[in-house]
């Protein structure tokens, strides 16, 4: 069964097909946070089922926990991925990733299962090389045992949400560590980069203007802000609201500058955006008035706004591993499709 | 001075010079110029040539005119040679009639003649640097055009597509992590729960699509990439028919010879 695989800075999700019309997802917080280890703490973390791993008397426990332990104990949470790709600052980030990646992979049912691997695009504004990153993780899904395919973020976008538009548009991923985008006119790509700039560029300003720990900033974003409220001059959603509305506008400037440089087709683009940063309420209003003030050099014919609920297999932050798995399954039937008589003669000539 | 502003001067002067030629020209058939007329007029007539000549040298001087290192030099050999013609056209019409005698025509010639050879001659200087440099620039572009860095970077990009794959032998992982694996012990959970999945109806009828966006199925409402595909299409149909008809050939080739 093909797989759809999204490394991200701050998840790291699967998504294969489920039961009937189904798909399912497996998800883990890509972060981990050392602990000091003992009987007692391992035996409470047994019991809580916390999933984590020893190493001399140090115990790193994994994904979603690492945050709320993070919070209970004010400790720094670790983090194997920094802007888009394996962090070069955290020794221990390859075998934490490799960890988290078999976790949500699983084993392959068949042998060369395939698996399509979400990747960063070149970034525009940063020296910082994504093909040590691609190809690390790339290693590591193969290891498991899995067919593996990289592809755009961005793109992934793209076949998630645009079907509609026969794969026209433009996909936006606006992540925790970076921000991909990818033109694509009918399922191919026309230009494709990314901003080192996502949700995790948003905290860090707002932390340091209000002092308010990185942690907590999280928390807030992602639990107690939305942009059509009123909050108070000083407030850590106010900042939350400045500096996502500084992070549309890098992004659509951006974007604007890259279109200038190609002769995009005459046609409608329309636009998806999705990643856990773009979650946030009124995100999409924001982004669609920064849009339509913008003035591309592109017929941009609409935002799409039809994703909003968690419950839903088209939430932003599912979108990308859907994405992957559409990919994936596509390049299945593709092999699937028995061989045409030409290709049969050509092999009985070979033969 | 700016290449666009000496430009600007050099075309400026040139037809300053232009002009001046023509206007002495009109002059002399104005006035019916011959040996015997009166000097002013003759002064008129060639004095106007005079410096309309040096103008129109000056201006093709400034406009071809060289960057450094030859530039310096050639600015030199222009200026001296606009005063030396200029020089000769202003003694000519301070001697011609009352001193018109040897030596002074001599020297008046001589210094006319010096200034417009090193004129003419610094305008063809600078004209075959011009050319020569320019052709290099050609060449230059032309070497560039037959290998870009975009075809390193796709030839690059192909290499490592295929670092992974088994037929390569360079810049591979041997697949193992370089951390010692062994001395992380799993935790009870890591070990023995399943990962929790959350499932989502979701009939992905993308799939479909994305096959037929792929295999170029998919009707496009722009007239020029239409006909293009059918084009690219027939150009296809008729590689295939082409492949076949050589594949069909090959068979019968193969199956003559084992029938001998």
């Amino acid at each position: 069964m093909a797989k759809g695989l999204d490394v991200g800075t701050m998840n790291i999700i699967c998504a294969e097909k489920g039961k009937g019309d189904s798909i399912s997802f497996a998800q883990q917080r890509n972060a981990f946070l050392k602990m000091e280890a003992g009987d007692l703490a391992q035996n409470m973390l047994d019991s809580a089922k916390i999933l984590y791993t020893q190493k001399d008397d140090t115990i790193n426990v994994l994904g979603e926990d690492a945050f709320k332990f993070s919070n209970v104990f004010n400790k720094p949470i670790r983090r194997p991925m920094k802007q888009g790709i394996i962090s070069p600052e955290e020794k221990e980030s390859i075998p934490m990733i490799k960890l988290i990646i078999e976790r949500v992979l699983g084993k392959p049912e068949k042998e060369s299962e395939i698996v399509y691997i979400s990747v960063p695009a070149s970034p525009v504004d940063s020296k910082v090389n994504v093909l040590y990153h691609s190809k690390t993780v790339e290693a590591l899904a193969k290891r498991a045992g899995y067919q593996t395919n990289l592809i755009d973020e961005g793109l992934a976008v793209v076949f998630s949400e645009l079907g509609d538009s026969n794969f026209t548009g433009i996909g936006i991923s606006v992540g925790a560590g970076m921000t991909n985008i990818t033109v694509a006119y009918l399922a191919t790509p026309i230009v494709s980069f990314s901003i080192a700039r996502g949700g995790d560029w948003i905290d860090e300003q707002v932390s340091s203007a209000t002092g308010v720990p990185n942690e907590r900033v999280t928390a807030i974003k992602e639990t107690d802000f939305s942009f059509n409220s009123e909050y108070e001059i000083g407030s850590v959603q106010g900042a939350l609201a400045l500096y996502y509305d500084a992070l549309i506008t890098y992004i659509i400037a951006n974007l604007k500058k890259k279109l200038l440089e190609v002769a995009p087709p005459d046609v409608e683009f329309p636009i998806a955006i999705a990643g856990g940063s773009s979650r946030a309420k009124g995100f999409l209003d924001v982004f669609e008035k920064r849009i339509s003030e913008a003035n591309l050099p592109i017929n941009v014919s609409k935002v799409k706004k039809n994703r909003s609920s968690t419950a839903d297999s088209k939430d932003p932050i599912y979108s990308i591993a859907r994405g992957g798995l559409i990919a994936a399954l596509t390049r299945e039937d593709a092999e699937a499709v028995p061989a045409t008589p030409e290709e049969k003669t050509k092999k009985a000539v070979t033969a | 001075m700016e290449s666009k502003l000496r430009y600007y001067f050099g075309s400026m002067v040139f037809l300053s010079g232009l002009i001046l030629s023509i206007g002495a020209i009109a002059f002399a058939i104005m006035v019916h110029l011959r040996r015997t007329s009166d000097p002013s007029e003759i002064i008129t007539t060639y004095g106007l040539l005079g410096v309309g000549l040096s103008f129109i040298l000056l201006g093709i001087n400034l406009m071809i005119s060289q960057r450094r290192p030859y530039g310096i030099y050639s600015n030199w050999v222009m200026i001296f040679g606009f005063v030396f013609s200029i020089l000769g056209v202003w003694s000519f019409a301070r001697t011609y009639g009352s001193n018109w005698v040897y030596p002074t025509v001599a020297y008046v010639s001589f210094a006319y003649a010096a200034g417009i050879c090193l004129l003419s001659g610094n305008a063809f200087g600078n004209a075959v640097i011009k050319l020569i440099e320019e052709r290099s620039v050609q060449l230059r572009e032309m070497a560039a055009g037959l290998y870009t860095a975009e075809d390193i970077e796709r030839e690059v990009e192909e290499t490592l597509n295929k670092s992974l794959s088994d037929g390569s032998r360079f810049s591979v992982f041997n697949l193992d992590i370089k951390e010692d694996e062994a001395v992380f012990v799993h935790g009870k959970t890591l070990k023995e729960s399943p990962q929790d999945r959350v499932e989502m109806t979701d009939s992905i009828s993308e799939v479909e699509s994305l096959q037929s966006a792929i295999n170029g199925k998919v009707k496009v409402n722009d007239y020029a990439i239409d006909l293009t595909t059918k084009m690219l299409s027939a150009t296809m149909k008729q590689h295939t028919e082409e492949q076949n008809k050589k594949m069909s050939n090959k068979l019968k080739m193969k199956l003559s010879s084992i029938r001998r």
